[in-house]
């Protein structure tokens, strides 16, 4: 059946060459700040907060609430400067509400993917009293679709 | 606008000069075709994206060899989309100028109504981008539910942008009546150098067409309708 078999290879030839390269985007990707959350005694160890919710604006940001995590990957906006967060501890319902200031940049990719979205200048101070944090720390300024984290939390 | 049109001007009273030059210097030159893109001006009128001309010339040097000319002004709106959802659009303006020769190929022997030429053009382009709505593209779907986050209405600028290829023309000419022709060329660029801005690429050069990632290969097409001045009969 020579005739199927040429059928066959122009059928495979015409689909291998129509999806390019530019149609698809697998470069890059936006990122994400990466918290953790460790240890206060032992500033090595990632330190679940049982119970954990995240507010912005007096909502659960992303849909973290009453979580018991030791690490938040929050996908950031591609506009807003400034974000006031309120840290919600679900054990002793403590609240500590920390400043985070970071600019957005694009960086360009591929024609497929155009721009992503990354963050630098990152920096984060208490709004007031700790109470259930004892000291937060901001390991990198820059943010890249990286999983290190940026910004580590001990409690 | 006013500008282009003196600068097309200008190139083509060149062109003239310089033809009567070999007219007066030998009895080579047979004469001079100018011409203009209609494919050109179908796209601008059908495609809202895209504005454009292209003006031709080739001046006839000997039997089989003439030298060939492009002189174009063109304006994209790339928009890069992904699925439904728009991630970027830019606007791509400039103008080019190709210059090279064709060898007749193939000449109806009769009266050299028929033609087919193959050729090599070496082109120059320069341009500026403008980008305009930048998304920025994210698979996390944690920012926007549906497509992709918007970064800004309107992005940057570059100008002074350029371009160089070489080009390798495969043509077709029929004659129509009283020395009008109707040519038709496909075009296989191949990009020698670009000037791209910082944090952004050429995706587009006009004359060019398409630039694809990672290759340095264009394909572009003509249409042309042009007049044939005789200047030496034999």
């Amino acid at each position: 059946m020579p005739n199927t078999r040429q059928f066959l290879f122009t059928l495979l030839t015409l689909v291998l060459f129509s999806c390019e390269k530019d149609d698809i985007c697998v470069d890059g990707d936006s990122a994400v700040l990466v918290i953790e959350f460790r240890d206060a005694g032992n500033i090595e160890s990632l330190k679940p907060v049982n119970g954990l919710s995240l507010l912005l604006n007096d909502t659960a940001y992303q849909g973290i609430e009453n979580q018991s995590v030791s690490k938040l990957e929050l996908a950031l906006s591609a506009t807003q400067k400034n974000y006031v967060f309120h840290f919600v501890q679900g054990e002793s319902e403590l609240t500590d509400r920390l400043e985070l200031n970071i600019t957005p940049i694009i960086t360009y990719v591929s024609r497929a993917c155009g721009y992503v979205l990354e963050f630098e200048g990152l920096s984060a101070q208490p709004l007031d009293s700790l109470d259930w944090i004892s000291s937060i720390e901001v390991l990198i300024e820059t943010i890249t679709a990286t999983n290190d984290p940026h910004l580590v939390i001990y409690h | 606008m006013i500008r282009i049109l003196s600068f097309i001007t200008k190139r083509v009273a060149l062109i003239c000069t310089l033809s009567v030059g070999l007219m007066t210097y030998g009895q080579t030159a047979y004469g001079l075709r100018v011409g203009a893109d209609l494919h050109r001006l179908v796209r601008t009128s059908l495609n809202d994206n895209y504005s454009g001309f292209e003006l031709s010339g080739d001046l006839r040097l000997k039997k089989k060899l003439m030298l060939s000319a492009e002189l174009g002004n063109e304006s994209f709106l790339d928009q890069e989309k992904l699925g439904d959802y728009l991630l970027y659009e830019t606007k791509y303006t400039g103008s080019y100028l190709k210059l090279g020769a064709d060898w007749m190929v193939y000449a109806q022997k009769t009266n050299e109504k028929n033609l087919v030429t193959a050729g090599f053009r070496y082109a120059i382009s320069t341009f500026s981008s403008d980008l305009g709505a930048v998304h920025v593209y994210d698979s996390s779907r944690l920012r926007e539910s549906e497509g992709f986050p918007l970064f800004t209405q309107d992005g940057e600028s570059f100008s002074g942008l350029n371009g160089s290829w070489i080009e390798g023309v495969l043509g077709f000419k029929t004659g129509l009546f009283n020395n009008l022709y109707l040519g038709a060329s496909l075009r296989l660029g191949f990009l020698v150098s670009e000037k791209s801005p910082d944090n952004f690429d050429n995706l587009w050069i006009p004359g060019f067409n398409k630039v694809t990632d990672g290759a340095r290969f264009g394909l572009n097409v003509n249409y042309t309708l042009s007049y044939f001045i005789p200047v030496v009969k034999k």
